[in-house]
C-alpha cells in the first residue's frame, strides 16, 4: 500500500457526507483531517489524476474524485489523467508496480 | 431446518436504480431483474456473496472473507443515487452459524459486529426485494484489492455455506445470491474515453456466461486466476462471488441466463428443487 492517506481521502469522500461537503466547500478542517503531504494535497486539490495514480493511489477509489465533482473535475480531465500513464512522457512519472 | 429455495446471480451497477426509474418497468434492465426476482417469491432470507467496494471496509483492516453478526445495517453508505436508503434487517443468527461453521472448516473469516452497506449489496436488494420484506446476510469476499482469494477456495466456500444454511435450525426459506460483474473497470486506465467506467473484455463476459450455461464450473475455476480476472477489469474479481455461488449450486442446471456483455455482466437463476 503506497498511498494510504490518498486512498483514505477518496474513501471518506464516498462514505462521509460531512467530509465530502467540507472538501467541496474548501473547508480547511476537512482538508486537514487527513494527513496528506503537501504534494499529495496539491495533487488532490488540482485533481491531478496522473500524479495520484503514479504515486500508488487505488484506481477504484480515485473515481470518487469525479463522482463527487472535487475541483469541478470533468470526465475529459479525469480520463486524460488516468490514461496518461500509458504515455508516461506526459506525466513525468512512471507508474508504480501493481498498476495496469 | 432452513430450506434453500433459489440461487441467483445479478450485477449491482450503481446507475441502474436511477436508470430504471427513468426508463420504466419495460426497460431491459428492469425486465432482467424482474426475471430473476420471480425466482425469489418464496424466500425469507437472502444470503449474498458480495465484494465490498472499499466502502464498508478500508485498507486499515481489509478482510479477505467477512461475515456480519449485526442485527441490522444501513445502506447505502456510498452516496449511490436513486436508492431508497434504509436500515436492512440482517440474519444475525445465521451469521453466527456461518462464522462458526466456516471457522471450524478452516476459512477463518473476520466477524463484523457493526457495518453499513454499499451499492454492491443495496442495488441487488433494491431490485430483488422490492417490498423490503426479506432479511439479509452478506458474505463478503475481497474481489477488488489483490491478493484475492483463490477461485477453488471460493468454490469450496460456497458448498460449505450451503451446508451450514441447510443445517440452520430455522423454519425460514433462504435464497443464495451472487452480486457482481465479470468484466468492469471503474476509475482505472481501461475505462472508456468518455465515461468513468468501461468493459475491457466483453469476450470474457461471453466466455464466463457460456461456462455457466454449460455447467463447466471446474473449467471456469481453473481459468479464474487473479491475473485473468484483473485483466477483465479492476473489479473483475467480483466473479469470485459467482464462483462461490456455483459451489453451493453444485450440478444443478441454470434455468435463466441473460447477458449484457457490453455492460460486463449477466443475470442467472438456477433451478433448485
Amino acid at each position: 500500500m503506497g498511498a494510504y492517506e490518498i486512498d483514505l481521502f477518496n474513501h471518506n469522500l464516498s462514505v462521509d457526507p460531512e467530509f465530502r461537503a467540507g472538501i467541496l466547500a474548501g473547508d480547511e478542517h476537512a482538508w486537514s483531517s487527513v494527513e496528506l503531504t503537501p504534494d499529495e494535497r496539491a495533487a488532490l486539490e488540482n485533481v491531478d489524476v496522473a500524479w495520484l495514480y503514479a504515486h500508488g493511489a487505488n484506481d477504484f477509489l480515485l473515481h470518487n474524485l469525479f463522482r463527487f465533482g472535487v475541483g469541478g473535475v470533468t470526465i475529459e480531465h479525469y480520463v486524460r489523467g488516468i490514461k496518461a500513464h500509458l504515455t508516461p512522457h506526459l506525466t513525468g512519472a512512471e507508474p508504480e508496480p501493481g498498476h495496469g | 431446518m432452513a430450506e434453500i429455495v433459489a440461487a441467483v446471480g445479478v450485477p449491482h451497477t450503481p446507475a441502474f436504480p436511477g436508470l430504471v426509474a427513468r426508463a420504466g418497468p419495460g426497460s431491459e434492465t428492469a425486465q432482467l431483474y424482474g426475471q430473476i426476482r420471480a425466482h425469489l417469491t418464496e424466500a425469507d432470507v437472502l444470503v449474498m456473496f458480495d465484494s465490498d467496494h472499499l466502502n464498508t471496509f478500508f485498507f486499515d483492516n481489509l478482510p479477505a472473507l467477512s461475515v456480519p453478526l449485526a442485527e441490522s445495517a444501513a445502506g447505502t453508505n456510498d452516496g449511490t443515487p436513486g436508492m431508497n436508503n434504509r436500515t436492512v434487517p440482517l440474519a444475525a443468527g445465521l451469521g453466527a452459524e456461518v462464522l462458526a461453521g466456516l471457522t471450524e472448516k478452516g476459512y477463518y473469516p473476520s466477524r463484523t459486529a457493526k457495518l453499513s452497506l454499499d451499492h454492491s449489496v443495496m442495488v441487488p436488494l433494491h431490485f430483488l426485494d422490492e417490498n423490503e420484506r426479506m432479511t439479509l446476510l452478506p458474505i463478503y469476499l475481497n474481489g477488488l484489492a489483490p491478493p484475492l482469494p483463490g477461485a477453488a477456495r471460493c468454490l469450496a466456500l460456497g458448498g460449505d455455506v450451503r451446508a451450514i444454511v441447510e443445517a440452520w435450525d430455522s423454519p425460514l426459506k433462504v435464497a443464495l445470491v451472487a452480486s457482481g460483474s465479470f468484466s468492469l473497470e471503474v476509475g482505472g486506465p481501461r475505462i472508456a474515453d468518455n465515461a468513468i467506467a468501461g468493459v475491457p473484455d466483453p469476450e470474457w463476459v461471453k466466455h464466463v456466461s457460456q461456462r455457466l450455461k454449460k455447467g463447466q464450473t471446474a473449467d471456469l475455476v481453473a481459468e479464474a486466476t487473479t491475473d485473468r480476472m484483473r485483466a477483465a477489469g479492476n473489479v473483475g474479481g467480483e466473479l469470485l462471488n459467482w464462483i462461490a455461488l456455483l459451489g453451493a449450486v453444485g450440478d444443478r442446471p441454470v434455468e435463466v441466463l441473460e447477458q449484457q456483455a457490453h455492460l460486463g455482466h449477466s443475470y442467472a437463476a438456477w433451478t433448485w428443487s
